[in-house]
């Protein structure tokens, strides 16, 4: 994983007087793409999430994968922390909510749902954060995986800020289908990490609104996602010189 | 004696996985060679049954795999079968584009893919797609349509799951057979892989569905759909036996055996059927009537107790057909020794 990788490295973490970096600093010097910055960061801050990770879980080995998970949710969303000293009370709330997360998608069905027709599928309601939680996961491992692989090949610092720029242009880019307001709640859902109570307090709308707000607007990105990826399928299987459209007889009736 | 069944239709079916075994089969080499009766039959639908006792929940019909449902059939009948490696929804772009290539790629081919809960939770078919609009052309129960990519990460049960076939390979009469009885008889004694061992199948689906009767907490919504998918499965499975004889007109042994049980299969099998119609009747689909009315209830267990008795009769005579093939397929054995 890249926080391991960012661990290991030869870290140059003082300053030209001499002293220690404090967080703040670090913080500044890793949104501004420097990887050893973070990695100190995660050197200095590891124990200590892993003692909150498994306070909160009750559990080590998920505690493990917990901290593992946040650091990497930290480094992507670096550059929404709004004031750079609050890193530790930010990075104790990134990982509550992945505990609060991963306790919520246990369950006799958390892993496997029944394969049937009737059983009943989550309210849109009560299974939003988790889902939503999931689904900008799946993005934001996606971007971080792409981001491994570019850091990995290039070897450099200075393309690390390009890479993390463009994940955050992706990112707004997918945004834009989102109404100013749900644009709003989204990212201070899924960026700032708030709960949907702290939102309708700093909005000053109901948590019923929030809630219907989120689960639109997730709904919305995905399909945003979805369009966006096949924009060019077409044309590429063109290319290959592969079909883009068949349709069979019309079948028997149902 | 012969009562005739009621049933005027013999190319529709409530069971969604044999209807779209039935849909595929006409785009393949095999196209004209089984009736839906067939399909039912080789498939083992016709005999299915899975009850909650708590609430006949409208989910027992389906709480099997796709592989118990549609991928041992469609091998029975002679294909070979891939599914697609299912996934939870919302799901990654990637893996979207995976499971609509999966469909692509056995549409080139000119047979369209099997999928699950398109536009309502049953199964359905795909048979066509579209890159510049990004749709897929599919038809379920529900209605032939589009389908449009994105939906797929919206599908009503959210999971994406498919099944396509790959080659049509030759299979010889009396082992299709075996496999069909085997998998039938397997499924009416309870021992079929199920997902929940809360539903209750084959034999004992009577008894859980009398259970919940009695202690009148039937859903009216679940009850009349099992009800449906019920009766008309045991409807397809009398009408598969009254035309069995013309399986079976060769001079050997076997085949003798064969054609005299198979009016004997038929008789029990529609004496399960109709018992199971008047119960259909009594709770239509969809709005199910009065399944906890004390009256109604009663008379519904009286059906579901003929139905069972008829049925155990039935699968009785299925044992001694799989007996008569296994008897038979010794004394070949054992014929060829001696040669």
């Amino acid at each position: 994983m890249q926080t391991e990788r960012l661990y290991k490295q030869e870290l140059q973490n003082s300053a030209e007087d001499g002293r220690e970096w404090n967080d703040a600093e670090l913080v500044e010097k890793a949104r501004s793409g420097n990887g050893e910055a973070f990695g100190e960061l995660v050197r200095r801050h590891r124990e200590r999430a892993l003692g909150w990770a498994s306070r909160f879980a009750q559990d080590s080995h998920l505690a493990e994968d917990i901290v593992q998970d946040a650091f990497i949710r930290a480094f992507l969303h670096l550059g929404m922390l709004i004031d750079a000293s609050r890193f530790k009370p930010w990075l104790r709330r990134i990982i509550r909510n992945q505990v609060n997360m991963r306790l919520r998608r246990g369950g006799i069905y958390g892993k496997e749902r029944p394969f049937s027709g009737f059983e009943k599928a989550p309210s849109s309601l009560e299974g939003l954060p988790e889902q939503g939680g999931t689904e900008l996961d799946r993005l934001l491992y996606r971007m971080s995986a792409q981001w491994d692989n570019e850091s990995r090949r290039r070897d450099g610092d200075p393309q690390l800020r390009i890479m993390r720029r463009e994940m955050l242009e992706e990112i707004c880019l997918l945004l834009k289908c989102l109404t100013p307001k749900e644009r709003n709640v989204f990212e201070a859902f899924f960026f700032r990490q708030l709960s949907p109570a702290d939102i309708a307090s700093e909005f000053g709308a109901s948590i019923g609104s929030v809630y219907t707000t989120l689960s639109r607007s997730r709904v919305k990105v995905q399909r945003e996602r979805i369009r966006v990826y096949f924009q060019d399928f077409a044309e590429r299987k063109k290319l290959e010189r592969r079909p883009t459209r068949k349709v069979l007889a019309p079948p028997i009736s149902f | 004696m012969q009562m005739a069944l009621k049933r005027t239709d013999w190319e529709h079916t409530w069971t969604s996985a044999a209807q779209s075994i039935y849909a595929v089969l006409q785009y393949t080499d095999k196209k004209g060679m089984y009736t839906l009766a067939d399909v039912m039959f080789f498939s083992g639908n016709a005999f299915r049954i899975n009850i909650h006792p708590g609430s006949v929940s409208p989910a027992g019909p389906t709480m099997f795999s796709p592989t118990e449902l549609i991928e041992r059939g469609l091998r029975i009948l002679g294909f070979t079968v891939e599914q697609l490696h299912g996934f939870h929804t919302p799901a990654p772009p990637e893996k979207l584009r995976y499971a609509i290539e999966f469909a692509q790629e056995t549409i080139d081919r000119g047979i369209p893919a099997i999928g699950w809960s398109l536009f309502l939770p049953e199964f359905g078919i795909i048979y066509g797609y579209d890159d510049e609009k990004h749709e897929l052309y599919c038809r379920d129960p529900e209605k032939d349509g589009t389908l449009p990519y994105h939906k797929l990460n919206e599908l009503p049960m959210n999971f994406v799951c498919m099944l396509r076939v790959r080659d049509s390979v030759k299979v010889d009469r009396v082992s299709m057979w075996k496999k069909a009885l085997e998998m039938i008889i397997e499924f009416a004694e309870g021992r079929a892989p199920a997902l929940s061992d809360e539903y209750k199948h084959g034999l004992a689906g009577y008894d859980a569905w009398i259970e919940a009767f009695k202690n009148r907490v039937a859903d009216p919504f679940g009850n009349a759909y099992n009800a449906a998918v019920v009766s008309c499965a045991r409807e397809y499975a009398a009408k598969f036996f009254e035309e069995m004889p013309v399986k079976w007109t060769g001079e050997d042994e076997l085949d003798r055996e064969m054609a005299a049980l198979a009016p004997e299969a038929a008789f029990h099998y529609k004496r399960t059927a109709e018992s199971l119609r008047e119960l259909s009747g009594m709770f239509p689909f969809p709005q199910g009537g009065e399944p906890r009315d004390p009256g109604l209830a009663d008379r519904a267990v009286e059906l579901l107790a003929a139905a069972k008795e008829a049925e155990e009769q039935g699968v009785t005579v299925l044992r001694r057909m799989y007996d008569a093939i296994v008897r038979s397929e010794t004394s070949s054995l054992a014929k060829a020794g001696d040669a």
